[in-house]
């Protein structure tokens, strides 16, 4: 361990990883706090970027955009009522409460020692638990890696849930999607229609790009959300919550438990972690009916866990090579560019980027927390600007984005189909995410089975003669049961969604 | 939960719908490109040169699992769906803006080969900032804001190339302006 940490040490002394890492930390506060954009606009937009860069360098900036949002989004959570990002909606239970009756630097500065916390805990957890799950990987067979792979897929299906078929259905278009283009086997081409520029399959970066970008500058120019006012006016004196958030050692650390088993866990995320996390708080208080109306450990529940969650989501990627949902699924491409291989070869082959990567993380919750106690002044104001020079400026960014990876018109006009089919996604309140990871995992999970039923002369007893695919299938079935009969039965009780 | 919450909502709250028929939609494309299934994929015993390496192998088999995966569960939720009532003029009105955009977005793609990356998107911005009811001043504030950022950040700082336009064989400009703009 002390070797990786003096390794990572050495990571740090390349200026281009600081310039990802401040840069990205950065652009992710400032996304995390504009209200309705997040981290996964910037992450779709700068992708292409990262590609061209060192790997440690990349991934630090996509990391920085990812981790950094998070805290951001407590901000205007904080001062305006409105979280800046989905996944801070609970700080607004308690932070605009407490803001609300004066104490909006209390607020604001338990919310940044919280996310502290709950961000170097996970990455503390990732450096110790990565590499023996990874060790552990080596006794996996294709199959058991086809069945992760899948298993992954069904647990962020299930996670939406009131949206189970939905995410089915997009799960499988993403899967096609992911066939299109010339196969490995035979080297003939699926689905491309004869045409030529088909044969490489649909571009990734034009699909999330889409997806994310385009799809949400579509839904920004028709917002008619008006800026809400609130206190703005917050600056220095906001060192008083690092001290205040240790006098609720059980919540905050329950709380960075939530966010790392949740991170974990394929599609669960930092909704469940910071639900689940809340609502123990609240179980567990002394004082429960103050949880609402601005209750310290509200505040200190909900941002712990959402932060801890993306060093955890990590864990898997790195260990396993299989990304748990949207944000990874992109970082795992930035991998593939750079020929790094996730699991166990990637522990022995790239050290030198592992421990860099562990630095990395912890500096820049550092990095983070020394630019919010210094720029939340300004950085408050900027959940006053319109959603539609917004909408502009994505357009903008996304036009040249697409263009300009493979300067192919055919992926700007896949990139704006996507954006559409994003945009109709939002409108009616179906989850995205499923439709990436069908995209990214579909030609991983294809290659296992391939490979693994190959190996077995097509035997199909392959699936329940190896215990840990035998595990991983029983658990996929009960869940697709489970899946499937809460669709069904929500629908009985009339309270199906429109997503069935 | 304080009342206040109900006050100022996110764009990520706003009222949803269309799900239904977007699910419906999902499910018909998918039975199409599952009927074109035998055209567009090939028969791997039947590819010249090559071995039949298995049934696991054939190129076909991963379309067909998926579609068929996407054919059941987007029907599946389609028919648990409650019925929607949808305002076909609205979502007219607002599918046409984004029809109107897109056009906008291929045609500075041309644009692009013909004036130039800044002019394309000093343009482009002004465009969608109109659509997005951005008038006078603003507008034009905008569309050049718009288009300094995107030069800075792409041309000047991410070394972005862009093909010479055709623009440029007109007019007589310094090498490196013609390289920024």
């Amino acid at each position: 361990m002390i070797d990786t940490i003096f390794l990572g040490l050495q990571q740090l002394g390349d200026p281009m990883v600081w310039v990802a890492l401040i840069g990205g930390s950065i652009l992710g506060i400032i996304l995390g706090a504009i209200p309705g954009i997040g981290p996964g606009v910037g992450i779709a937009l700068l992708l292409p970027v990262t590609y061209s860069m060192d790997p440690l360098a990349g991934i630090t900036l996509l990391m920085g955009l990812y981790a950094a949002g998070w805290y951001g989004g407590a901000i205007p959570a904080i001062t305006i009522n409105t979280p800046g990002t989905g996944v801070n909606v609970l700080t607004t239970y308690d932070g605009y409460p407490m803001a609300k009756n004066g104490e909006p630097k209390r607020a604001l500065s338990l919310a940044y020692a919280s996310s502290f916390v709950g961000g170097v805990f996970a990455v503390l957890v990732l450096m110790v638990a990565a590499w023996p799950i990874a060790s552990l990987s080596r006794y996996l067979t294709s199959i058991d890696l086809g069945m992760a792979a899948l298993l992954a897929m069904v647990l962020v299906v299930v996670a939406h849930r009131g949206s189970e078929l939905a995410s089915f259905a997009l799960l499988g278009a993403g899967l096609f999607i992911s066939t299109i283009g010339l196969e490995t086997a035979y080297g003939s081409a699926r689905y491309t229609f004869d045409t030529t520029w088909m044969l490489a399959g649909v571009p990734l970066i034009a699909v999330i790009l889409g997806l994310f970008a385009i799809g949400q500058a579509f839904t920004l120019i028709f917002s008619d959300r008006q800026v809400a006012k609130g206190n703005t006016e917050v600056n220095r004196g906001l060192l008083g919550g690092f001290v205040e958030v240790f006098k609720y050692p059980k919540t905050l650390f329950r709380s960075a438990g939530f966010g790392v088993g949740m991170g974990v866990l394929p599609g669960v995320g930092e909704f469940l972690a910071q639900f689940f996390a809340y609502t123990t708080a609240r179980a567990s208080s002394k004082t429960p009916e103050k949880f609402g109306k601005g209750a310290p450990e509200g505040i200190i529940a909900s941002e712990t866990a959402n932060n801890a969650v993306p060093p955890a989501a990590l864990v898997p990627l790195l260990s396993l090579g299989i990304p748990g949902e949207a944000f990874t699924a992109m970082m795992l491409t930035v991998f593939t560019i750079h020929g790094i291989d996730p699991g166990p070869t990637l522990f022995e082959e790239n050290r030198e980027f592992v421990a860099g990567l562990y630095m990395t993380l912890l500096v820049m919750n550092v990095v983070i927390v020394l630019l919010l106690l210094a720029g939340t002044r300004w950085i408050a104001k900027l959940s006053n600007i319109p959603d539609r020079l917004l909408g502009v400026v994505i357009f903008c960014l996304a036009l040249v984005g697409s263009y300009s990876t493979n300067y192919r018109l055919t992926d700007t006009i896949i990139a704006i189909a996507f954006g559409v089919l994003g945009f109709a996604l939002r409108r009616a309140n179906i989850p995205m995410v499923p439709i990436i990871l069908g995209l990214v995992l579909g030609p991983i999970m294809e290659r296992y089975f391939r490979q693994g039923i190959g190996a077995a002369g097509g035997d199909l007893t392959v699936f329940v003669s190896r215990p840990i695919s035998l595990v991983f299938l029983i658990t996929i079935i009960a869940l697709v049961a489970l899946a499937l009969r809460n669709a069904f039965s929500g629908r009985k009780k009339g309270a199906a969604n429109v997503n069935g | 939960m304080s009342d206040d919450k109900k006050q100022a909502g996110a764009p990520f709250e706003e009222d949803r719908h269309g799900g239904k028929y977007l699910l419906g939609g999902m499910a018909a494309a998918a039975v199409i490109l599952l009927a074109l299934h035998g055209n567009q994929t090939v028969d791997g015993a039947k590819v010249s040169g090559n071995l039949d390496v298995g049934w696991w192998a054939e190129p076909g088999l991963s379309p067909a699992v998926f579609l068929i995966l996407t054919v059941l569960t987007s029907m599946a939720a389609f028919f648990a769906a409650k019925s929607e009532t949808i305002d076909w003029r609205e979502v007219g009105g607002e599918y046409g803006r984004v029809a109107l955009l897109s056009g906008c977005m291929i045609g500075t793609v041309f644009l692009f080969k013909i004036i130039g990356f800044a002019l394309s998107i000093l343009v482009f911005a002004g465009v969608v900032a109109f659509i997005a009811g951005f008038r006078a001043g603003r507008l034009i504030a905008i569309a050049v804001a718009a288009s300094v950022s995107m030069v800075l950040i792409f041309r000047v700082g991410f070394s972005v190339w862009f093909p010479r336009p055709e623009l440029f064989k007109l007019i007589d400009l310094p090498f490196w302006l013609q390289g920024v703009l």
